[in-house]
């Protein structure tokens, strides 16, 4: 079904479901010096000895792939696929300027990964975590369920059909789609849906109460109960954005998480909470 | 001691999983706490701890090369003991936060070590040994795994005992107090997803949400799908400017 929608071969539907197995591995390798480099290179072997029959152009090949790479595992098939149909010109057209197939995966990788962040490891991952934190109250282990499901069904799609779409449009339409601003607004626009979402959770998820209590008129006045009449969840939206301050003036946020736990417990012990 | 095998063995497994198909999200508190609670054999306690110690690490995912407070491996020791001990959410809380931390200073050198394999790897490339690079992938990435599994393992079969004295001694204000902190700190974790999304232009959105949520009560899917639909129209609009063509439009409408 694959095969007819993007008008592949035989071999290149092989040779696509290949490089969308071995993208998944992305992030396995990692390590500082050339990042994801190793996989990047474990996803086109298959690629190289397809199309390059001679063993000095596969080490060339080899070589052109074992350098630094680094985008988001969701959406790398885009690029691996990509380059899988520039290495296929690059065997056919001896003209061919191979440096551009390392030209245009350096170009991409940026805008990539910041549609792939914020559309998988953000947005999605927060609207389905909210779902699935809102059904594990309680310790029901519907939520983790739910949220595995819900976050891993539409990533895999992407994930899996990513080598195909790359493959068969080519490094053109990808490079003009980065440059035309379809994946600043695509990114943008994943801000905007994420920033509504943690939002809402800002006003579910996180508690901060008042305990304390004065007595004014005879009568129990709750400083909390006060602030909710006019101000539902004042108190939770004051702590995050007093975070997001401290976090933007480069407070480490290890120091911050140590700082709350502290004043978590002088106030408990003070009796403020 | 089985439990602590049973644990290393659950780190390594949801690691080997995250990295290797495309980060299914298998390394987040929620689902480290219930694959822990499920091997330990209390499922309902996993989930409770994962959830709240989802919460704070909500906003840490490794972004742009940052080393955030790992939360798997704080996860599943702090869930561990919970467990272990017959404990609540706030002992998981006061144990998987420094070990989380203790995990971060670790990550830096312990990534570091997959970089010993590298000349290997380069020579192979020279050599064209293809068969070579593949068998390389899963012992580079295994390096890591290996010792943040017995880094797991290890601190539940030699904690046990002096965490729980540890536990005795602590005050029941100091328990109570983490309590409460598990509800700030979800300020921290979304406060670093405010940093990863945050623009002036977008910023109004997030108030947005928050009003939709607190005042009208709204469900988290509903907002969502209002946000998405918003989105939409947003970009029909753009396109029917004639004078101007739809990218430059959207580029304009979203400018930082």
């Amino acid at each position: 079904m694959i095969k007819e929608k993007f008008n592949l071969t035989e071999d290149e539907n092989k040779m696509c479901f290949q490089i969308a197995m071995r993208s998944h591995t992305m992030s396995a390798p990692y390590c500082w010096e050339k990042m994801q480099a190793l996989a990047f290179l474990y996803t086109m072997i298959p690629v190289i000895n397809k199309y390059y029959p001679e063993k000095e152009d596969r080490i060339e090949g080899y070589k052109r792939h074992w350098e630094l790479f680094n985008t988001t595992p969701s959406v790398s098939g885009f690029i691996t696929g990509l380059v899988a149909s520039m290495e296929k010109q690059g065997a056919e057209d001896p003209n061919f300027d191979k440096s551009s197939i390392s030209a245009v995966k350096s170009s991409l990788m940026g805008p990539f990964a910041g549609i792939g962040d914020s559309i998988f490891q953000s947005t999605w991952r927060v609207i389905s975590m909210g779902v699935g934190l809102s059904l594990a109250a309680g310790g029901n282990i519907l939520g983790p369920i739910v949220f595995l499901l819900m976050y891993n069904i539409p990533s895999a799609f992407v994930r899996f059909l990513g080598p195909y779409v790359g493959y068969s449009l080519g490094a053109k339409f990808m490079s003009s789609a980065a440059e035309n601003g379809i994946m600043s607004f695509i990114t943008k626009a994943a801000s905007t849906v994420g920033l509504m979402t943690v939002g809402a959770m800002t006003a579910t998820m996180v508690s901060c109460n008042i305990g304390f209590v004065f007595t004014m008129g005879g009568a129990e006045q709750s400083i909390q109960a006060m602030l909710d009449t006019i101000f539902p969840n004042l108190l939770p939206l004051l702590l995050t954005l007093f975070c997001f301050k401290l976090l933007n003036k480069k407070v480490n946020a290890t120091l911050l998480i140590f700082g709350l736990m502290v004043f978590a417990i002088l106030g408990t012990w003070i009796g403020i909470f | 001691m089985m439990q602590a095998v049973l644990v290393g063995l659950t780190v390594f497994a949801l690691e080997f999983i995250e990295t290797w198909c495309s980060y299914p999200m298998t390394t987040r508190p929620l689902i480290v706490g219930t694959a822990i609670g499920i091997v330990l054999g209390d499922v309902a306690t996993g989930v409770t701890v994962g959830a709240s110690l989802e919460l704070v690490f909500m906003g840490v995912m490794a972004i742009g090369g940052t080393v955030p407070p790992d939360a798997c491996s704080g996860t599943a020791v702090g869930t561990a003991y919970a467990i272990i001990l017959g404990q609540g959410v706030e002992t998981a809380f006061t144990l998987a936060i420094p070990a989380s931390i203790l995990c971060q200073t670790l990550f830096v050198p312990l990534v570091a070590l997959r970089s010993l394999w590298s000349p290997m790897i380069d020579k192979m490339v020279a050599k064209g040994d293809y068969k070579g690079l593949q068998r390389m992938m899963p012992v580079v990435s295994a390096t890591m795994y290996v010792f943040k599994a017995l880094i797991c393992g290890g601190a539940v079969a030699l904690g046990s005992v002096a965490v729980q004295q540890f536990i005795d001694v602590l005050p029941a204000v100091f328990l109570d107090g983490m309590g409460v902190a598990a509800g700030m700190l979800a300020a921290v974790g979304f406060a670093l997803l405010l940093k990863m999304m945050w623009t002036k232009k977008l910023a109004v959105y997030f108030f947005v949400g928050f009003i939709l949520s607190s005042y009208l009560g709204l469900p988290l899917m509903a907002i969502a799908i209002l946000g998405i639909l918003y989105v939409i129209v947003l970009y029909v609009e753009s396109s029917h400017k004639p004078t101007q063509s739809s990218a430059e439009e959207e580029e304009e409408l979203f400018n930082d």
